[in-house]
């Protein structure tokens, strides 16, 4: 008989906490361990249930309290000052309610348990309220709804949350959706890179944002769709500093209560091969001292900001090859000094390499960006390579700029010069002096896939004749009895969509 | 004060703008200046920008003009952004025109620029009634520039 006793005392002791009427305020709050379960019953519309939660550590708390029928339930988790923390209030009556990844450092809390619909009467079904406490490590920290709450998380590492609540009830703004904000510390000196993951959540199409400590948004990502994760890759960060992510669902009212996301962050010593995100306007690009180097488009309409030291007072000329990108179309765009288009290079379509064949620099920083022609494509995951070569120039290459009579290119009469028609839309300028009266021939190799055109001008550019090609391929001669003077040929493709990075062609002027 | 005086001091001045070179009188290079023409007598002007953009390379700089292989005259020395012109009576006919651009640095002496920054030798038709108006534009990097006009005179007004 007494071992019966027993038992029923400790089944009694292992079950949920029952409340303890009056348990309607603060003072009144009916013990509950973290972990355990409580239940209880909503005696009138107005009635409130609180519960007071001692925690002994830093803890991870979360509560799901079960629908009844007419009760209409808000959860609300309050600190020991009464300051309410976290409130949730998801479903209309009869639904579940969860209040998710709240954090418990040592010290009193109040979870309260409140009713919205005014016309409830279910006095007598119980509720009940389960807990659970976990290790607050690696976790989300609610409330961590501003930067000013952010969850602090590891640089390299992973935190795992929730987009729960999808409403911020304690906001001045009533529109006001969930949001979860994290604080990365970097707290060594140098370059370093960030990536970051945040896992796929069903119903929910998650916006990853950047900001730096002084609040400016840096990067913005949104390439995935509903159910889909997203992808930050090769953030460039300057240590020491510290740095925030912001997590949010891109439409109201979505939100997972049952599947956490897992936010995988991953900070790698910036070593020269990737790009340096940020890398999105001039003031930003990301040097290029290596050969080669690899960037993404990532968000869409992204754009990578490059730029090739040349060594002052060498004459150089900078080749650049841009791979192809599965699904997208790369456009590589050489800049001024300003951030202004100096060259568009575009001879190709998806998923095709591009080239700039070269450019002539006679020292400092050449500048060129990376974009995606349509602006809608993006892919972190999808990197494209960027190979530069420094080609010390010399007589016989072209030397680009050479697209007008102001930067034409000087060549001597008796020698030859080898170019590209290339990018689309090239023409190339070059200019010969003959100091005796002669019989002068220009002689124009043919070149693979482009119909060449020659043009003769005289020193003040009046054309004295011109030569083309009958298709693409063939070679272009020109012959003319000239005076002394200063005579300049044009050569551009008769169709300026024609280009051929891959063979050059061979201008020769002749003199007899 | 007299020319060769005024040039030294103007020079002395520029290059103690630069600091290191402070105190320091540059050798003038051969041949003097050409002492140019009135805008009435003038059938040639040469202009002359150069863009500097780091100020220390700003300098001193000037243009020797050379017709035929003749040094025809030369732009007075000035701070290398400052815009230079020189106006020149050349025989008229069809000649080859050579600029040679001259630099003071703000430590070392006078040299001609180097060959990458030097324009391209070419030639410029000059005729009577005309004036042939040559500009020169050095960028901050790449090739120099050169644009020639030709005008009947009095379609500008000429500045020396």
């Amino acid at each position: 008989m007494r071992s019966r006793w027993l038992a029923v005392l400790l089944l009694a002791a292992c079950g949920p906490t029952k409340e303890t009427e009056p348990n309607d305020a603060f003072q009144q709050a009916t013990f509950l361990k973290a972990g355990a379960k409580a239940v209880g019953t909503i005696a009138s519309p107005g009635d409130q249930d609180w519960y007071r939660i001692d925690s002994a550590g830093d803890t991870a708390f979360s509560a799901r309290i079960g629908g009844i029928r007419e009760v209409d339930f808000v959860l609300t988790l309050l600190d020991k000052d009464r300051v309410p923390l976290k409130k949730v209030d998801e479903t209309v009556a009869g639904g579940d309610e969860a209040l998710l990844d709240a954090s418990l450092r040592p010290g009193a809390y109040y979870l309260v348990v409140g009713n919205k619909n005014e016309k409830a009467a279910n006095a007598g079904q119980e509720y009940e309220l389960s807990t659970k406490n976990e290790p607050a490590a690696g976790r989300e920290r609610e409330p961590n709804d501003k930067a000013l709450q952010a969850t602090p998380i590891e640089p390299s590492g992973t935190a795992r949350g929730h987009h729960w609540p999808t409403k911020d009830l304690l906001s001045e703004d009533p529109e006001a959706g969930e949001e979860d904000w994290y604080s990365v510390e970097v707290s060594r000196e140098g370059l370093f890179l960030l990536n970051a993951d945040v896992s796929e959540v069903r119903n929910v199409d998650p916006i990853l944002e950047v900001y730096d400590a002084s609040g400016y948004k840096l990067k913005d990502l949104d390439a995935g769709g509903v159910g889909e994760g997203e992808s930050l890759r090769s953030f460039g960060v300057r240590g020491p500093g510290r740095f925030l992510l912001r997590l949010r669902g891109k439409h109201k009212g979505a939100g997972n209560a049952e599947l956490p996301y897992d936010l995988m962050t991953e900070l790698l010593p910036y070593q020269g091969r990737v790009e340096f995100e940020p890398n999105d306007q001039l003031a930003d690009a990301t040097p290029v001292n290596l050969d080669s180097i690899q960037g993404a488009i990532s968000p869409a309409g992204d754009a990578d900001w490059y730029k090739v030291a040349v060594d002052s007072g060498a004459k150089t000329l900078l080749r650049v090859e841009l791979s192809g990108l599965p699904g997208a179309d790369l456009v590589l765009s050489l800049k001024d000094p300003v951030g202004g288009d100096l060259l568009v290079v575009d001879n190709m379509g998806k998923e095709q390499p591009e080239v700039l064949t070269g450019w002539g620099s006679t020292g400092g920083e050449v500048v060129f960006s990376v974009t995606e022609k349509s602006g809608r494509k993006a892919d972190a995951r999808q990197p494209y390579t960027l190979t530069r070569k420094l080609i010390p120039a010399q007589d016989g290459l072209e030397w680009e700029p050479n697209n007008s009579t102001a930067a034409v290119q000087a060549l001597k009469a008796g020698e030859s010069v080898d170019g590209y028609f290339a990018p689309k839309g090239d023409e190339d300028w070059y200019e010969f002096n003959l100091y005796q009266k002669g019989a002068v021939s220009l002689e124009l190799t043919g070149v693979f896939l482009v119909t060449p055109t020659l043009t003769l001008f005289d020193q003040e550019y009046a054309e004295l004749g011109s030569a083309a090609a009958t298709r693409p391929g063939e070679p272009v001669t020109f012959a003319r009895e000239l005076e002394p003077g200063t005579y300049a040929v044009r050569l551009k493709p008769a169709d300026p969509g024609q280009a051929n990075t891959r063979d050059k062609y061979s201008l020769r002027v002749r003199v007899r | 004060m007299s020319r060769p005086l005024a040039l030294a001091a103007l020079v002395a001045a520029l290059s103690a703008c630069g600091g290191a070179g402070a105190g320091r009188v540059p050798v003038e290079p051969e041949p003097p200046a050409h002492p140019g023409v009135s805008p009435a007598q003038a059938n040639f002007q040469l202009v002359v920008n150069e863009t500097v953009t780091d100020p220390a390379e700003e300098g001193a700089s000037y243009t020797v003009v050379s017709v035929d292989g003749v040094v025809a005259g030369r732009t007075a020395p000035g701070a290398r952004g400052a815009e230079k012109r020189l106006l020149l009576k050349l025989e008229p006919g069809n000649r080859p025109l050579r600029l040679e651009h001259w630099l003071l640095p703000p430590v070392g002496e006078w040299a001609p620029a180097s060959a990458d920054r030097q324009p391209r030798e070419r030639f410029v038709r000059v005729e009577e009634g005309f004036v042939t108006r040559v500009f020169l534009r050095l960028p901050a990097s790449g090739p120099a520039q050169l644009i020639v006009q030709r005008e009947p005179k009095g379609t500008f007004k000429l500045e020396p």
